[in-house]
């Protein structure tokens, strides 16, 4: 007993590492188990061109245009060029490692997904210094259903997060050229990486604009995080589409290529007779976008119909919160500033969330861009890390934290995408969706 | 020994007489310049003023000037007219650029290198507008320096009205007037009267922005070095965003230094405008000739920025696509820009050196 209890209050158990660590691996095990479903009926080079009906592939959702592209660059053609390549060559990677199958498409990308909630976890603990509060921010994040689901597939998104907040740790722990080497590497992974960019630092021209009593002098101390940072990642972009572009042939210098990837990410627009689920539906809990089925099996036995495989699109209790974490970051900030102090916490959370969410508001009504529901995802960190911190404190509160942390795991298991018969059985007993 | 101003004097209306004959329309073999370009306009045949029943892609002033002399029946007599009104303001350029340099106790003899025998002074005086904003700018610089900021302003207004480029600079001009009322003022009456005449001529014709200003955004890239990224002239639309990019950038760095006066602050402020701007014609060299020679400075770079600078214009009309990359012109364009980015540097540096007291403190 005695020995227990030494163990309960020894330095391994205090170790938020330790804990983030078992987190992703559980979660990382989860990833895994689900990898093989879909498996695909069709051979690779059946599936680069033109796609067999009926999910043949094994691809689910967007998987169907960067698998058949990483099969082509494989094949040493450039390919799928608007977007940019590192996300593709990891997928590559695992390609090379594990074979042209499911493992081989998603396994870094799962990986990168694991690795994201640790690296959130630590970007809660910096700012918090409280290892419950770290630790229920990873758990929110880890248990978000439509996070899980983007993160175990082989698209672009997984690997773009997780060098995104790899550079924003780097960035808040004052390391720039770090942070501007991961930064500059989530460029590479996808178009919208360099909205964390301008977050980062539009936070650090607030925080040196708080700091300093005229703008000349203001500014004199941001210019060097700009060059360190945003130059650095920016250079690391360009080296790696000069890579890209010189191996593939794919476009006289990498300048060009940016310049076609802007083409063609702002010809993306919609008409009015678009079906387009705008960015408040993305948030909002009352009017909500549909769930999006990215991959679905249905199956029939004795009457009962459900869904073995489900990949959905959607909501989870932790996006409800969004508003709520919002304003709580606008009040807190307001009264901190009140004070003289200075809200890093807040401002953190308010400019990630203005440049990777709110941005997509002027794209979507004045551009009429394209905007989907998994552009989120970027966005899905912040609220996790700022509801602890709203829900901390006194004890209903806290109760009201732990009942949403409840209420995510458990829908994260009611939507798992691939359930076990067991499971399957036994929510079909409780009436539980299936 | 003080090189006599008469020699400067002799120097510039020797420079300028070559100029003028070298671009001569009767001459066979006439270098190309704008002015004699702007004749062959529909707008100059009809003597339709500018602005008001014709589009001018220049500032104002540049149209009136052009108009005035447009009124002489013959292609020889506007010529030569346009050629006296660039001449009053090269010569002004030389006496305030000798009052400046005697004040700065700067070697004359650079007046004579960089305003009379540079190549770019033959080959572009009489040319474009280039030389009559450098007067006006240099000349506004020099009234603020003898804190006549009213005339100044007047002047630094009339300037814009020459070359748009002239706002870029009103900022680091500010930086030097201590009270933030002088500021305003500075501020008003200089974009004030510039103001008012675009407004008058916007209010007479409403496609005057249009067709004035806005036009040099459909351009494509011409004489900037970053050719060499964007080759392909379809993307030369991210070229212009990568341009102002830097070119915020650059204005900004300069902005934020502390220990350039005046004079090098308005040299790196408009060699980074040259540098980083999608459009460096380059009759523009022009402008920072005359700061070069009140710095005092002789750069190594500048030799080699003057012979990629008349090898463009040179070259220019035997290449049969001269905009484009892989041409001779653009070749020098790549080389000027990187001498220009030396030469920034050099400046940069000696400015760290020699001006020790040339803080904001001295100006306020």
């Amino acid at each position: 007993m005695h020995r227990l209890k030494n163990i309960c209050k020894s330095d391994l158990l205090r170790n938020i590492r330790l804990w983030l660590a078992i987190l992703v691996l559980i979660i990382f095990i989860l990833k895994i188990s689900i990898i093989p479903y879909p498996w695909p009926e069709a051979s690779p080079s059946e599936c680069i061109n033109l796609l067999p009906e009926g999910g043949k592939c094994g691809f689910i959702f967007d998987e169907a245009h960067y698998i058949p592209a990483v099969r082509k660059m494989l094949r040493g053609e450039a390919a799928n060029n608007e977007h940019p390549p590192l996300s593709k060559f990891l997928i590559m990677l695992g390609i090379l490692v594990f074979g042209d199958n499911p493992y081989g498409w998603r396994i870094f990308i799962t990986l990168s997904g694991a690795v994201s909630i640790y690296l959130l976890g630590l970007i809660a603990h910096e700012f918090t210094k409280s290892n419950k509060l770290s630790f229920i921010s990873a758990l929110f994040f880890a248990f978000d259903l439509h996070s899980f689901n983007l993160s175990s597939m082989a698209m672009l998104d997984a690997p773009a997060l997780m060098f995104a907040l790899l550079g924003a740790l780097f960035f808040i722990r004052k390391r720039w050229i770090a942070s501007g080497v991961a930064l500059g590497l989530a460029m590479l992974s996808k178009t919208s990486a360099p909205f964390v960019l301008i977050a980062l630092l539009t936070y650090d021209l607030l925080e040196k604009a708080h700091e300093e009593s005229d703008l000349r002098s203001c500014l004199k101390k941001w210019m060097p995080v700009l060059e360190k940072v945003g130059f650095v990642a920016a250079a690391v972009m360009l080296i790696g589409l000069a890579v890209y572009d010189y191996n593939y042939g794919a476009y006289a210098t990498p300048f060009e290529h940016l310049d076609y990837m802007l083409d063609y990410h702002s010809s993306l627009t919609f008409s009015e007779e678009d079906l387009v689920y705008m960015p408040l539906t993305w948030t909002n809990p009352l009017y909500q976008f549909p769930r999006i089925p990215y991959f679905v099996i249905s199956v029939e036995v004795d009457g009962e119909k459900y869904n073995p495989v489900a990949y959905y699109g959607m909501q989870t209790p932790l996006w409800w919160m969004t508003w709520l974490v919002v304003a709580f970051a606008l009040y807190s900030s307001y009264l901190r500033l009140k004070e003289g102090g200075f809200p890093r916490f807040e401002l953190f959370i308010l400019c990630w969330f203005s440049f990777n969410y709110l941005v997509y508001f002027p794209f979507a009504h004045l551009l009429h861009r394209w905007v989907y529901p998994f552009y989120f995802y970027m966005t899905v960190p912040v609220i996790a890390l700022g509801l602890p911190k709203i829900l901390e404190g006194d004890r209903i509160s806290e109760a009201v934290l732990y009942a949403l942390l409840i209420a995510q795991v458990a829908w994260f298991f009611l939507y798992f995408p691939v359930k076990p018969q067991w499971f399957i059985d036994f929510l079909l007993l409780v009436h539980a969706p299936v | 020994m003080k090189l006599d101003r008469k020699i400067i004097y002799s120097a510039a209306f020797i420079s300028f007489l070559f100029s003028y004959l070298i671009h001569h329309p009767l001459l066979r073999k006439h270098v190309y310049s704008d002015i004699v370009s702007f004749w062959f306009r529909p707008f100059i045949t009809l003597h339709e003023p500018p602005y008001i029943q014709a589009s001018f892609e220049y500032p104002p002033l540049a149209g009136f000037i052009t108009y005035v002399s447009a009124l002489m029946k013959t292609l020889t007599s506007y010529y030569t007219v346009f050629s006296l009104f660039l001449f009053v303001f090269y010569i002004i350029l030389i006496e305030v650029v000798i009052r400046i340099s005697s004040n700065r106790q700067t070697p004359r003899e650079l007046i004579l290198i960089f305003l009379a025998l540079s190549p770019s002074i033959i080959l572009y005086t009489v040319y474009n507008f280039d030389i009559i904003f450098a007067s006006l700018l240099i000349l506004s610089l020099y009234l603020f320096e003898r804190k006549r900021h009213f005339l100044s302003a007047i002047l630094f207004s009339v300037a814009a009205m020459v070359k748009l480029v002239n706002l870029i600079l009103l900022p680091f001009i500010l930086m030097y007037v201590r009270e933030w009322r002088s500021r305003a003022l500075y501020a008003a009456v200089s974009l004030g009267l510039f103001g008012a005449v675009n407004l008058a001529l916007w209010a007479i014709n409403p496609k005057f922005i249009d067709q004035t200003y806005l036009y040099h955004f459909q351009w494509g890239l011409e004489n900037a070095w970053f050719i060499a990224l964007f080759p392909n002239p379809d993307s030369w639309n991210t070229a212009k965003l990568f341009s102002a990019f830097l070119l915020c950038y650059g204005l900004l760095k300069v902005y934020l230094c502390d220990f350039m006066d005046l004079y090098q602050r308005t040299f790196m402020a408009l060699s980074v405008f040259l540098l980083t701007n999608y459009v460096f014609t380059p009759q523009m060299v022009l402008w920072i000739l005359p700061l070069l020679a009140i710095l005092g400075a002789l750069p190594y770079s500048y030799f080699a920025l003057e012979f990629a600078n008349a090898g463009i214009i040179l070259t220019w009309f035997e290449s049969p696509n001269p905009t484009r990359f892989g041409s001779i012109p653009q070749y020098f364009a790549i080389l000027r820009g990187i001498v220009l980015f030396l030469m920034i540097i050099e400046i940069y540096q000696n400015s760290k050196e020699v001006v020790k007291d040339a803080s904001l403190e001295k100006y306020l």
